[in-house]
């Protein structure tokens, strides 16, 4: 045993370069088997922390419940911890929106609210307040003061006239960003407050609630069927359950995760195994005389395997320290560039910045090392299989007897050429070497191929499409009204009908902004579905311009534009069945309709089914031609504008659009910049890890060309210092060596490229399907597969230079020393 | 027109046109579409304010001849500079060509100054020839002149060789032939001045004939070799059994060898028909088979064995004589020489023997070597192609 | 008497570690156009040395090389590597041939690299007159070891050079085929009227020789 540990030693310092080579492919396998858990854990860690510190703690949450579900819910055994809060009111009359919500202190712990200064309120005359909602009202005040607010108190069923009440101050809330910069507030006032104004039966809780039982291990879907359950129990719908979905997946296992990354380990096992494999193939030919010998001077077929095992595992046994070692370094960097990276973007990736600072993000884990060390080493061992069980089948004689070139060159004689060129001599070495040159194409294309399938994937992903979905056009300006405020029933969309800000008039302005194309108008009608209790759901009005579109997008049924022009006859959007499952192509739908103060029937039936983007719909499931919507009232319809501009984003247009939507206070805008940058920030992080990932792979893949290259010279030192002998030239050398290196570039890239390119559509549509990544469209990823061939072709080009320069050098040794 | 000038100019040529072309594609194209777009514009304006009908008209044209205008400046500008790029490459195309056939001419010149100094008999390179090599590496006719150049010295110098030769070859037949001469002179002399007894008569007349024998050999065998060296006789190689030739070598000298109680045992597996010329062979293999029967000892044996190979035939006669000296290995195949020890042991023998048989072997297409025996004797080793 | 190859005061010194070998020792060298010229000396005499230098396969230390009236050392690697497929054929002990390629292929290979198009009756000619005519389309793992250098022998001469440097080509061979080798590898140089410088242990090799030069620790000695 030792003898067989000694030969291997010596062995693997004799083949040095090809072992080199196999060492860099070790290290990189490994590398990545050890980067991609650890940063993938360290991501997920520092999400996870994030979510902890930002995030509310409640697993879910019911709400529009009454007082009676609230006290069973209270007592339920499932439930381990529970807060309420009640919307009470809003603040009168300001521009802003100003909430009075009251929270109990479990939900205020759930919610993880802190206060800034002071305490809860507790007598009903008290309030806690933000300086900004102080601000709004135009009031001072500190901990102490009284302040006047008149309140529009949530009764039957909507904002009830406004009262003036005095409140005094008992607390201050954080002031947040996002408050101030929409304006939107919250009030918190005290128990007492809320039970005095609203009646009982008047009501309506939002219960925020923890499952019981949950120790860390559990699986975040076991604890959304629970909450499920109880919700079924108490007769609680669907839309009213939330479910903290980050928080969950923050703190328990996701499954889904798991086979994911389990999924990316084993695909690095069979990037590294196929390389390693391939790297030990070549370069078998020229092994078998030497494993010939020495079976010849006695030693068994077991010791010759325990020989080529024995070196793999010495290379690996260098490489792996070394690995560890440079990855423990690496794994810090990396994980904060990618941060960095996107730092500026988003807030949350500074928060876990922040924490991973303050230590509270793990990133070393001792399993990770063993998982790594361990799965490189089976690696090695399922690569090295097949040439130990041919190295010990060899027998004696054929291995002695064996001569340079493939198998003993079964060929008796061929036709061969009459002009020999250097071409020719490159193209005849390739076929006589077919099944190596074919193992290597095959290997390195395995890499290709799967680059390309996520490359396309990663391509598909457009932030842009993503945008284009969620926006019709570049901007999008609709009314901002409001249902059931007492206070402001000019809000309700039955009135703002009547004075419709968007006029023709303020279509032309827009128009007439420099840098704006078109403007269309889509109109919107608020109607009741009989049968489903009344629930309000809107009706789109498609104007002509969008007619294709409309048309396009219908996936069962017919009908034509015009009959959507009569009034009587909709499309339903397919996410409408998603609510309704009752529904049918072909039903008819009761409608009530409101009119300015009259309201009356009218029945629709639904002629067609299409599939229509968000930004198309606007949540609207029920889609009619404009003329269509239009049958219904009178007034003036029009409730989105989608403005067509020739710039994605211009600041100009921008603030010229938004100064004359300030003009009037039922007017909000939404941009289609706006849109794109929360989706290229979702998938900044994605593709960046990616690419990453794929890079490695890619070099992976490149040492395999690397190591066939090399060994097909080094096989050859002999030949081509012969064919220097009788007059080859450097050049013609070098010609020689890139067609060579040519040819399994081309190889591969038709494989991989081709290959992938195909196999790239039907996992598009897997993905499209999962809504992996927002992905609507087939894009192909032409940049990648620039970029890689771009990058083969060089790789190419300069090992034939560098090959070629070292063989020069030693072919002239070479010969000398073998003749002398 | 020399090719190689026109080749690049014509490329040049060639991707200007393109290029040409391509922008004139380009600008109708880009007029087309500019045309189009103004067009639909100016339909949808005028759909949205139909009064402003001529207005817009009159707008749009406007435009557009600006924008013809701009083009055709452009065309104007583009087809200038091709005009322009078309002259200098013409003018460079002209000189290119000039000077190629400044070159061609002075390589004309150079060639024939070479041929010159042959036709007046000096056979050197000339330096013109000898510079040219380094630029002009693919010039075939150049290189051809050198050899033959080489050829022709080398002819030369074969000739005043063989002049010297035949020089030599009759000073060494004159030589060779003075001594047994001399001999008989004397012998005559004595004989026809001096009474001589019967027996001491008997005695020189036997003297006598031994010395015209000799000389008959030699003369024989000058004759051969003079022959042979003039190319008076032909080898004409046929297709023949070499066992009848190597069984008639051996049957000529047999009774000598059978004299001297020495054994010639041949090994012959199977005949061989090969291409040789039967009678000279068979004096070539003569002679060696004497000459081993010569220098070997009674009591020994000589064998002569064949090998065939693919496509050779080797014949290998080995002796157990008194072999041959390492320094004399060489000589011993060189016109007239006897090694010391051969010379010590037998008195006679002209030396000619072994030269014939490895020119009459030569010529054929073979080879004779000798191998030293560590112990006693030679091999002589024939090869003989079989064609 | 014509020059061909003029060495002057050539020197090549090797190190092996500490140890500094005198392979070529300031020789002196002239050979003979048009005849056969072996030489002989021991082991690591410097012969094989010597050859390469000839031949522009090694860069001496110091010293020149005139080949033909050229001074080959001047020439860059391109124009040398042309230089030897034009001028000089080449023959090892071993590993001479492609084994991917069969015999006509292995034979015109100089040609093909020097981008001459094949005479194929030039070609076949000395196909048959070193007796291989019959084995043109023989893959070389199919020739014996006579045939494979005879192989080698054609290919050296297809390009017609005017010098052919052969280093041992018959030392893996058997005596007989050996005989035959050589005396196929004569008449061909001789035919064509070539020069022929051959290193070679074997006396009896040497025997067919013009002229025998010895070489002793890197020196010349000359014997005919």
């Amino acid at each position: 045993m030792k003898m067989v540990r000694k030969i291997a030693f010596a062995n693997m310092k004799y083949h040095k370069s090809k072992n080199i080579l196999t060492g860099i492919a070790i290290f990189l396998t490994t590398l990545l088997l050890y980067m991609v858990p650890t940063v993938g854990m360290a991501l997920i860690n520092g999400q996870f922390a994030m979510i902890n510190e930002l995030y509310p703690m409640w697993h879910g949450r019911y709400r529009e419940l009454d007082s009676q579900i609230v006290e069973k819910l209270e007592v339920h055994h499932d439930i381990a911890r529970y807060g309420l809060r009640s919307d009470v009111g809003k603040i009168k009359d300001t521009k802003a929106e100003v909430m009075l919500f009251y929270m109990d202190k479990e939900c205020m712990d759930l919610c993880k609210i802190h206060l800034a200064e002071g305490r809860f309120p507790e007598k009903s005359e008290e309030i806690v307040v933000t300086k900004g909602i102080l601000k709004e009202i135009g009031q001072q005040g500190n901990i102490g003061d009284t302040i006047r607010i008149p309140c529009q108190i949530y009764r039957n069923g909507g904002l009830d006239f406004a009262e003036e009440k005095q409140f005094v101050i008992s607390g201050f809330l954080e002031d947040a960003e996002m408050e101030d910069e929409n304006r939107t507030y919250s009030a918190l006032v005290s128990k007492a407050f809320f039970e005095n104004e609203i009646p009982k039966e008047q009501r309506v809780y939002r219960f925020f609630f923890q499952v019981k039982g949950t120790e860390k291990n559990i699986l975040t879907d076991e604890i959304e069927e629970r909450i499920e359950n109880i919700a079924l129990q108490f007769g609680i719908e669907e839309k009213q359950i939330k479910i903290n979905n980050e928080y969950l997946a923050a703190n328990y296992i996701d499954a889904a995760f798991v086979s994911i990354i389990t999924g990316i380990m084993l695909i690095i096992v069979f990037a590294g195994i196929i390389t390693i494999y391939s790297i030990y193939y070549v370069s078998m030919g020229e092994r078998i005389q030497e494993f010939g010998k020495i079976k010849a001077i006695g030693a068994t077929k077991q010791q010759i395997r325990q020989i080529v095992l024995w070196e793999g595992l010495a290379v690996a046994m260098i490489a792996v320290p070394i690995t560890i070692i440079v990855g423990t370094v690496l794994a810090k960097s990396v994980f904060l560039g990618i941060l960095k990276l996107y730092n500026d973007e988003s807030f949350m990736v500074s928060t876990i910045d922040v924490l991973f600072e303050k230590n509270q993000v793990q990133i070393y884990y001792w399993w990770i090392y063993l998982l790594a060390i361990v799965v490189t080493f089976i690696t090695v061992y399922i690569s090295l299989h097949k040439p130990m069980r041919i190295m010990a089948k060899v027998s004696e004689m054929e291995a002695i007897r064996y001569q340079m070139g493939e198998s003993g060159g079964r060929k008796k004689s061929k036709k061969g050429y009459r002009d020999i060129t250097v071409g020719r001599l490159a193209k005849i070495y390739l076929s006589g070497n077919k099944k190596k040159s074919f193992m290597t194409i095959t290997s390195m294309s395995a890499t290709g191929i799967f680059l390309m399938v996520v490359a396309t994937v990663l391509a598909c992903a457009t932030p842009e499409e993503s945008a284009n979905a969620s926006l019709v056009g570049q901007y999008e300006i609709s009314i901002a009204d409001e249902t059931g405020n007492k206070e402001h029933p000019e809000r309700e969309w039955s009135n703002i009908q009547q004075y419709n800000p968007l006029t023709k008039e303020l279509e032309d302005r827009i128009e007439q902004i420099n840098g704006i194309k078109t403007v269309s108008a889509f109109s919107e009608m608020y109607v009741s579905l009989v049968d489903y209790e009344n629930i309000r759901e809107g009706i789109l009005g498609i104007p002509e311009e969008y007619k294709d579109t409309l048309m396009d997008g219908i996936i069962e049924g017919e009908v034509t534009y015009e009959e959507l022009c009569r009034g009587d006859k909709v499309i339903a959007d397919q996410n409408l069945f998603r609510w309704y499952p009752d529904i049918a192509l072909g039903d008819k739908l009761k409608l009530i309709v409101q009119d300015d103060d009259t309201s009356y029937e009218k029945t629709v039936e639904i002629a067609a089914i299409g599939d229509y983007p968000i930004g198309f719909t606007n949540f609207s499931f029920l889609l009619m031609a404009k003329d269509g919507v239009e049958t219904f009232s009178e007034h003036n319809l029009h409730f989105y504008y989608h403005v067509l501009a020739e710039e994605n984003y211009n600041e100009k247009v921008k603030m010229q659009l938004e100064e004359i939507i300030a003009e009037t206070e039922f007017l909000q805008m939404r941009t289609w910049q706006q849109s794109y940058e929360e989706h290229k920030a979702a998938l900044a992080l994605t593709c960046g890890a990616c690419y990453a990932f794929l890079g490695i792979l890619g070099v992976i893949c490149i040492m395999n060309m690397m190591n066939t290259m090399i060994h097909n010279v080094h096989v050859r030192k002999k030949e081509i210092g012969m064919l220097q002998a009788i007059g080859m030239s450097d050049t013609q050398l070098l010609y020689m060596l890139q067609i060579e290196g040519v040819f399994y570039t081309v190889g591969t890239l038709i494989l991989s490229v081709g290959g992938g390119s195909i196999l790239g559509h039907p996992v598009y549509q897997w993905a499209k399907q999962n809504g992996i990544l927002n992905i609507r469209n087939y894009h192909y990823p032409v940049n990648a597969a620039i970029i890689v061939s771009v990058i083969l072709f060089l790789v190419q080009i300069v090992l034939a230079v560098v090959i070629a320069k070292s063989v020069k050098k030693e072919s002239l040794i070479d010969r000398v020393r073998f003749s002398e | 027109m020399d090719w190689k000038s026109g080749k690049k100019i014509r490329k040049f040529g060639l991707i200007g046109i393109v290029f040409v072309l391509l922008l004139g594609c380009g600008m109708y194209g880009f007029v087309n579409i500019e045309t189009a777009n103004r067009n639909t514009h100016l339909e949808e304006m005028v759909k949205i304010y139909p009064e402003m009908e001529w207005v817009l008209t009159e707008t749009f044209d406007y435009y557009h001849a600006q924008m013809l205008k701009e083009v055709g400046v452009f065309g104007l500008f583009v087809a200038g500079l091709a005009g322009i790029l078309l002259c200098v490459l013409y003018f460079i195309w002209k000189n290119e060509w000039k000077r190629e056939q400044a070159d061609v001419k002075e390589e004309l010149a150079g060639i024939c100054e070479q041929l010159e100094w042959f036709r007046k008999g000096n056979y050197e390179i000339t330096p013109y020839m000898l510079r040219a090599d380094e630029k002009d590496e693919e010039n075939r006719i150049k290189d051809i002149l050198k050899d033959l150049g080489d050829y022709f010295s080398a002819l030369k110098e074969q000739m005043a060789v063989e002049e010297n030769n035949t020089k030599a070859l009759i000073t060494d037949i004159s030589h060779q032939l003075k001594t047994p001469l001399a001999s008989l002179r004397v012998s005559y002399e004595l004989t026809k001045t001096k009474n001589l007894t019967d027996v001491e008569r008997e005695e020189f007349l036997e003297k006598e004939e031994q010395e015209i024998y000799k000389l008959e050999i030699l003369l024989e065998e000058l004759v051969k070799m003079s022959r042979l060296e003039h190319h008076m006789i032909q080898i004409k190689p046929k297709a023949a059994s070499i066992k009848k030739t190597i069984t008639e070598a051996v049957s000529q000298v047999f009774m000598k060898a059978y004299d001297k109680n020495i054994e010639i045992s041949v090994e012959m597996e199977e005949d061989v028909v090969l291409a040789h010329d039967s009678k000279w062979t068979v004096e070539a293999l003569a002679n060696m088979i004497d000459n081993a029967v010569k220098y070997s000892e009674p009591q020994t044996a000589i064998e002569i064995r064949m090998h065939q190979l693919p496509n050779s035939l080797i014949i290998e006669i080995e002796d157990e004589g008194q072999g041959i000296a390492e320094e004399e290995v060489h000589k011993i195949f060189q016109r007239f020489y006897r090694g010391k020890e051969a010379r010590r042991t037998v008195k006679e023998g002209a030396g000619v023997g072994l030269y014939l048989a490895r020119r009459i072997i030569e010529q054929q297409g073979g080879s004779i070597v000798v191998k030293r025996k560590l112990g006693q004797g030679s091999i002589f080793k024939i090869v003989m192609p079989i064609k | 008497m014509h020059k061909i190859v003029e060495i002057k005061d050539l020197v090549k010194y090797y190190q092996t570690g500490e140890n500094v070998v005198k392979a070529v020792d300031h020789t002196n060298l002239v050979i003979e156009r048009g005849k056969f010229t072996a030489i002989v000396g021991r082991s690591g005499s410097g012969k094989s040395t010597l050859l390469h230098i000839m031949g522009g396969l090694d860069r001496p230390d110091s010293g020149e090389v005139w080949i033909n009236g050229k001074n080959i050392l001047e020439l860059k690697d391109n124009a040398l590597a042309k230089f030897r497929r034009r001028k000089i054929g080449f023959v090892f002990q071993d590993f001479n041939l492609i084994p991917s390629l069969n015999v006509w292929e292995n034979v015109v290979l100089p040609l093909g690299l020097d981008g001459r198009k094949v005479n194929e009756q030039e070609i076949m000619q000395i196909l048959e007159k070193i007796g291989l005519a019959d084995k043109r389309d023989a893959m070389p793992s199919t020739l014996s070891g006579g045939q494979k250098q005879r192989t080698a022998i054609a290919r050296a001469l297809a390009g017609a050079p005017s010098i052919i440097l052969a280093d041992e080509p018959t030392g893996n061979l058997d005596s007989q085929t050996e005989l035959e080798v050589m005396n196929f590898f004569k008449r061909c140089v001789s035919d064509m009227g070539q020069t022929l410088v051959m290193i070679t242990h074997d006396e009896t090799i040497a025997q067919m020789a013009d002229e025998v030069i010895l070489i002793e620790d890197g020196k010349v000695e000359v014997r005919s």
